[in-house]
């Protein structure tokens, strides 16, 4: 039962995610905004499906809430089919 | 704290790589013999995803989020659970999302699987006969971020992106502060919760 309540409280707050997050820079990027020999360097090796939690074309926070419940979803699955898989190998 | 591409030269991050590559391929050893915890682990993973997302503000302009490995190796018993949790979310996240980058996977996987789960998950260890399960959590993660940061920081100092002082400063203020909102109340939050509603779950892990 517990563990029904737990992986819906983790949608909850996937779904909640885009709307309460705060916009501020994170810790690295603050840290990055002040030198001078980090500004430009950033770089993207591939381009990616969702960049920033964001569907191509925006969509405003419902479809962010949509990418990152999807995101989410397959986090649970990807994890629960390689940890079956690998205990099937122990 | 999700170092992106071009942040560090290949070569360096290569480096990184195969160090957290040796972890990684332990942690799968570990979850080979998780039969019985695989939905947790699962849940755990589906969790520490969405909570990286919620940004918290914090002072100076900032924010932070939980990076949650702690919190997976105290409630699976073993920091390898971090290790292997957060591999796979920072691979989901830098392939779909482009929130940290691909050449420096390793760098990542290092920092907040490796680290932050590793330090974290023992200082609990260390703590929690003394200061209790709650509290030593929260001092785990705490300190498992600020660690984590620390050593981003000498990583983007060997790599001449920040300054090696200035960068070690700047980056050691702000997670001690989002350690303390965002890693350390959270961990220890959930873990005293998870202490009162199923306390066996945590007491039957054994110590790895």
């Amino acid at each position: 039962m517990w563990r029904a309540a737990s992986l819906a409280l983790v949608f909850v707050v996937a779904a909640l995610a885009p709307l309460l997050a705060s916009k501020n820079p994170d810790g690295l990027e603050s840290t990055a905004q002040k030198f001078e020999s980090a500004q430009g360097r950033e770089t993207h090796l591939l381009p990616a499906l969702f960049p920033d939690y964001t569907l191509p074309g925006g969509g405003g926070t419902a479809a962010e809430a949509a990418v990152m419940l999807a995101g989410t979803a397959l986090v649970f699955l990807l994890s629960m089919a390689s940890a079956r898989l690998l205990a099937r190998l122990g | 704290m999700h170092i992106p591409d071009g942040f560090i030269p290949l070569h360096q991050a290569a480096v990184y790589a195969l160090a957290a590559a040796v972890f990684v391929w332990r942690s799968l050893v570990w979850a080979r013999q998780q039969q019985q915890a695989v939905p947790m682990l699962a849940t755990l993973a589906a969790g520490v995803f969405a909570i990286q997302a919620l940004n918290i503000p914090v002072p100076w302009g900032t924010s932070g989020h939980m990076t949650g490995g702690v919190l997976a190796a105290i409630l699976l018993g073993s920091p390898w659970a971090g290790v292997f949790i957060l591999t796979i979310v920072l691979l989901i996240q830098a392939f779909l999302f482009a929130d940290g980058g691909i050449t420096v996977l390793g760098a990542n996987i290092l920092n907040m699987g490796v680290i932050s789960s590793f330090a974290g998950y023992y200082t609990y260890v260390v703590l929690r006969s003394r200061a209790g399960a709650v509290w030593a959590s929260f001092l785990g993660a705490w300190l498992g971020l600020e660690l984590a940061a620390l050593a981003t920081a000498v990583e983007l100092g060997f790599a001449g992106t920040f300054p090696m002082f200035e960068g070690l400063f700047f980056m050691g203020i702000y997670h001690a502060v989002i350690g303390l909102v965002a890693e350390g109340i959270l961990t220890a939050l959930v873990v005293g919760t998870v202490l009162r509603v199923s306390p066996e779950l945590v007491a039957s892990r054994e110590v790895a």
